[in-house]
């Protein structure tokens, strides 16, 4: 097997929920042949929400309808020449009118940020917290949102509320946090979780936290591990509600046992 | 098994293109051997012998970078990795609806421009020549917010 490439925070996610999807995504780079409307709609709205924050930094002055044609183009640009898979009710429209909503709330709230920079990207080598040990692959990603006083702002979209325990064992977050540091050569002040919440009246949830040293050091051995894992071809799948919507269902042994 | 693909374009000092090459590194291992059929059936339409497209074979015709219609359709895209980006596309989205063409209509723009019949087939590089010209058409005229 050849040395990986990097690391990012969604393929530690990604190997954490189904290493075999993993297998298939990142290691044979197995084309998808669908993408989950939820997966699609996230993009569209990060990407919306990136290019507002951008434009704001430079000086101008964005309206919602302003925003709201970016998002439209970027979820055209989505579904442009790609399989969406909505889930039950849900439908094109239901997505664009959902989106223009969140994005007007959004508008309002996003005076009350601090924002330094926005879709800030990183490559950073993973080295151990405590003793230099460097694992030879680098970690890359970008922050959403950083403010003026060094919080990490991400932005989520979800179905539901996310829990405290949810916020506190989110990888992601801890993930950026390493990297941050390893950057600037200090952590951040904390991190806010901006969930947008996908109800039939959508609204906005900001969360706040923090993380310790001890959690980088956490984070570093879990990467670790993973990382020997991967080079070790460990892939098996592991069933869970991800199941339902995993675009290479068709491929799994878990999917091909129960529908033989 | 992992695939590397390389675009190498020649054009003459005063940027006239000669001619261009699609190239596709493929390392076996012993791991290889050993593969699940389902995922080795995806990849069967790679190119087994590490060529190219046919590009700079000494056509007289000065080539564009695109290959021949009939052979881009009957294969997969053979490597991921070089194929346009979801930023490219996002960008391409923005800039033409900067210039008023939204929807459907900047999508069948698109594939007219690039002659594919899908966004799929668009390489990661034609893809960087159409926002370049994009950007082109747009200096002089309104300020551009896509890029943003």
């Amino acid at each position: 097997m050849q040395p990986l490439d990097h690391l990012s925070s969604s393929q530690l996610r990604l190997y954490l929920q189904c290493p075999q999807k993993y297998q298939f995504q990142y290691i044979d780079l197995i084309p998808r042949t669908f993408r989950p409307s939820a997966l699609a709609f996230g993009s569209a709205l990060h990407s919306a929400l990136s290019w507002f924050h951008k434009a704001e930094l430079t000086g101008t002055k964005v309206s919602p309808e302003q925003l709201a044609k970016i998002f439209e183009t970027d979820w055209y640009s989505q579904k442009a020449d790609e399989d969406i898979r909505y889930k039950d009710s849900d439908d094109d429209m239901k997505f664009v009118v959902m989106g223009r909503e969140m994005l007007s709330l959004y508008v309002r709230q996003a005076q009350r940020l601090q924002v330094k920079g926005s879709e800030i990207p990183f490559v950073i080598p993973l080295v151990s917290p405590t003793d230099g040990q460097e694992l030879g692959v680098n970690l890359e990603g970008y922050f959403d949102i950083i403010e003026r006083d060094d919080t990490i702002v991400e932005f989520k979209t979800s179905a539901q509320v996310m829990t405290s325990f949810d916020i506190e064992s989110m990888l992601q977050l801890t993930t950026y946090g390493y990297a941050f540091k390893r950057l600037y050569g200090r952590p951040p002040k904390g991190f806010k979780v901006i969930n947008f919440i996908k109800n039939k009246k959508p609204r906005i949830e900001i969360t706040e936290t923090r993380r310790c040293d001890e959690d980088y050091l956490v984070f570093f051995r879990l990467v670790e591990q993973i990382l020997k894992a991967i080079m070790g071809g460990i892939f098996y799948p592991r069933a869970g509600f991800w199941c339902k919507e995993c675009e290479y269902a068709h491929l799994c042994p878990l999917w091909l046992k129960k529908s033989a | 098994m992992q695939e590397r693909g390389r675009y190498i374009e020649l054009r003459t000092s005063d940027g006239k293109p000669i001619c261009s090459f699609y190239m596709f590194e493929r390392e076996i291992g012993s791991d290889d051997v050993e593969k699940k059929p389902d995922a080795t059936s995806i990849q069967q339409h790679i190119p087994k012998n590490g060529t190219g497209n046919g590009h700079g074979n000494g056509q007289s015709k000065v080539q564009t970078d695109r290959p021949p219609q009939s052979s881009r359709q009957s294969q997969s895209p053979p490597n991921q990795q070089s194929m346009m980006t979801d930023s490219q596309k996002r960008l391409l989205f923005r800039l033409l609806a900067d210039q008023g063409l939204e929807g459907d209509k900047a999508h069948e723009h698109l594939k007219k421009q690039f002659q594919v019949t899908t966004l799929k087939e668009v390489t990661k590089h034609e893809a960087s020549r159409e926002i370049e010209k994009l950007l082109e058409n747009a200096k002089g005229g309104r300020p551009v917010h896509a890029a943003a």
